[in-house]
């Protein structure tokens, strides 16, 4: 009689059992994990969905990116980029040397309007140490003369540059860490992910069996919830590049830190901030500084000669979007006025 | 009929009538939605407002077809052998959902408080 | 388990009570349009009486053939999904109704039998939809789906009780064969 009790109550459970497992299977509520930090100079937030173990792959993302910091970064002496400014010839890895590659191919395109070599120009500056002034010409002069992306050197296996040069690759770095941190998800088992590497965002997969993200881009001078608009996109890469970001003031005039490598002053051209929407990091991190440096105008065309897409904001107030983004972005602050550019007729 | 239905038996009944009832609760409350989405294997293919709708039209999915009006969506025909999906009639409150399980496609409001909680990134 | 056991006699008689469940569940489908305000997925479950007089016969090995052959008979007229979900519902509903057999509740009869085997069926089609939508969205639906089950199983239930003498009078031709022990 025990026995039948026994077999009864095994019965009973396992139906439960099954139900259970039944209802939360369909549950598409997934497993995510964050984490926020900081690394490469910058605020890192990282927000993973789905996969079987989201917090070992967040550490291995955190890893990614402080491995990227010690092969990018100016202040580390061991860096590779700290190396190379020195005159040493380095062995790069395969991504360190296609992020060179990428920096030079845009330098070409634009003629030199977009210049990884301004090192010196920006040491000179020292925007953010908190002790800046406006630089003297003959210092600006000196500068400038060091800064030519035709004298750096980079074949298939290593690099080397002209002695007084100096590389600088905050415009891309902050992307090239994303392109990084995507390629090795495409190896996990991650559904989704949203990574923001200092306002460079990596959109992966999709969040909770949706494939749309929502980003919103932040109203230049705002505060940090104060957005100019919202974007709804599926994977791909977003970078802004503005002037309100780093700055000093002096006589009453403001300096930014997107310095011009023509007049080696910080860029005049028009424009406020520029958002770039591109599947590749690296490329939407540096097309948005060269649209800044290259104004409106040219940079647009710069942008369609790429297909990639973007948010303009002049200084008087207007926001054009590309084509692409026409129903994928809304304004949402007052006092703007929306353009959308259709591309070279 | 006293031999055939005993006192266990009703009390069963209550029991199950008063949890239906439970379970209705939650939907009496539940106002009407305003997004609905269609799914297809699971992944969301087509998110509506509802609200947005002015003139009423006709969404083809894996063989079914479905009508979206001002503020309610639903099955209107399809070739499955079930043809149970065109009975769940025309959902237009928040939670209710709809199914077409041999096509694996499925319409769904969603509730309130999934609307907007926040972009999911912000740059700068 | 030595009721009912698998020999030849029982096979035959499992086999005819699989086909009674089948040709039940062929009327219920011609039925089923003319019920207004019937809901999706419910169903009176004519097929269900079979069912129930196998287990409150004993004969608990039996339960499997209308089961399996009215699953297998909704494969091959309404697919895949609809066989899942007639199989999962079937295998639930069985199992709840052997637990409540072998529980011996003497103040618990057919009727409540029936009420709490239909409403397993539904859930087990319930949970049968989830894998196939991906979501757990169709829950709502679980209280429209108990009212009915509630109702189609009190129906059945009953009927069972009503039938039971005749189906015990007729198990007791295959008592001395299956070795089948059951009260009566």
């Amino acid at each position: 009689m025990a026995e039948k009790r026994y077999r009864t109550v095994l019965l009973a459970v396992s139906i439960v059992l099954l139900m259970t497992f039944g209802v939360f299977s369909g549950c598409r509520k997934e497993e995510s994990a964050e984490f926020t930090g900081f690394s490469m100079d910058t605020v890192i937030s990282v927000k993973l969905y789905g996969g079987n173990s989201p917090d070992s792959v967040l550490q291995d993302v955190s890893g990614i990116f402080t491995e990227t910091e010690q092969v990018l970064s100016r202040h580390i002496e061991s860096s590779p980029v700290s190396a190379l400014n020195r005159g040493e010839t380095v062995a790069g890895e395969k991504w360190f040397i296609t992020l060179l590659s990428k920096n030079l191919y845009l330098s070409e395109e634009t003629d030199g309007l977009f210049d990884p070599t301004v090192g010196p120009l920006i040491d000179l500056w020292s925007i953010g140490s908190g002790n800046e002034k406006v630089p003297s010409e003959e210092a600006l002069a000196d500068a400038l003369s060091h800064v030519s992306y035709e004298r750096v050197h980079v074949s298939s296996e290593n690099i080397t540059i002209e002695p007084g040069t100096v590389l600088d690759l905050g415009a891309s770095g902050k992307g090239a860490v994303l392109d990084r941190v995507r390629d090795f998800l495409c190896g996990t088992d991650t559904k989704g992910a949203v990574v923001s590497a200092g306002g460079s965002i990596l959109l992966y997969g999709s969040k909770n069996g949706s494939r749309d993200f929502t980003v919103a881009v932040r109203l230049p001078d705002g505060g940090t919830s104060d957005y100019l608009g919202v974007l709804t996109l599926q994977e791909t890469c977003v970078s802004t590049s503005g002037s309100y970001e780093r700055y000093f003031t002096e006589d009453g005039v403001r300096y930014h830190h997107i310095l011009s490598p023509e007049s080696g002053f910080p860029a005049e051209t028009g424009l406020v901030s520029v958002t770039v929407v591109y599947p590749d990091g690296t490329m939407s991190d540096l097309l948005s500084t060269a649209v800044f440096l290259l104004g409106e105008e040219e940079g647009l065309k710069l942008l369609y000669g790429h297909q990639a897409e973007g948010v303009l904001v002049t200084e008087d107030g207007r926001v054009i979007v590309t084509e692409g983004l026409k129903d994928r972005f809304r304004l949402t602050e007052e006092g703007y006025t929306l353009e959308v550019y259709e591309g070279i007729r | 009929m006293k031999e055939y239905v005993k006192r266990g038996d009703l009390v069963i009944l209550i029991g199950v009538l008063v949890l239906s009832g439970l379970l209705y609760v939650p939907l009496l409350f539940s106002r009407g939605g305003t997004v609905a989405e269609v799914l297809s294997d699971g992944e969301v293919v087509e998110r509506i407002d509802l609200d947005s709708v002015n003139e009423p039209y006709t969404i083809k999915i894996r063989g079914s077809v479905i009508l979206v009006e001002p503020g309610k969506i639903g099955y209107l025909e399809s070739d499955c052998p079930n043809g149970e999906c065109v009975r769940f009639g025309m959902l237009s409150r928040a939670g209710a959902a709809a199914a077409c399980v041999p096509n694996r496609t499925m319409i769904r409001i969603l509730s309130a408080n999934r609307e907007k909680d926040g972009p999911d990134a912000v740059t700068y | 388990m030595k009721n009912g056991r698998l020999n030849a006699r029982n096979i035959a008689y499992y086999g005819i009570a699989g086909t009674l469940a089948i040709v039940l569940s062929m009327l219920e489908s011609v039925l089923v349009p003319y019920i207004p305000g019937l809901p999706p997925g419910a169903k009176p479950g004519l097929s269900n009486v079979v069912v129930m007089l196998l287990a409150a016969t004993g004969q608990t090995a039996g339960l499997l053939f209308p089961v399996l052959m009215k699953s297998i008979f909704v494969l091959l007229t309404r697919g895949m999904s609809a066989f899942l979900m007639s199989l999962s519902g079937g295998i639930l509903s069985a199992a709840a109704m052997i637990l409540m057999h072998r529980a011996k509740l003497k103040s618990i009869g057919e009727a409540g039998i029936g009420i709490v085997s239909a409403c397993m069926h539904n859930a087990g089609q319930l949970l049968v939809s989830f894998f196939y939508t991906g979501t757990a969205a169709l829950i709502w639906y679980l209280p429209v789906l108990l009212l009915f089950g509630a109702a189609a199983g009190l129906a059945t239930g009953i009927f069972t009780a009503v039938l039971l003498p005749h189906a015990r009078r007729l198990a007791v031709l295959f008592r001395k064969e299956s070795g089948s022990s059951f009260t009566t």
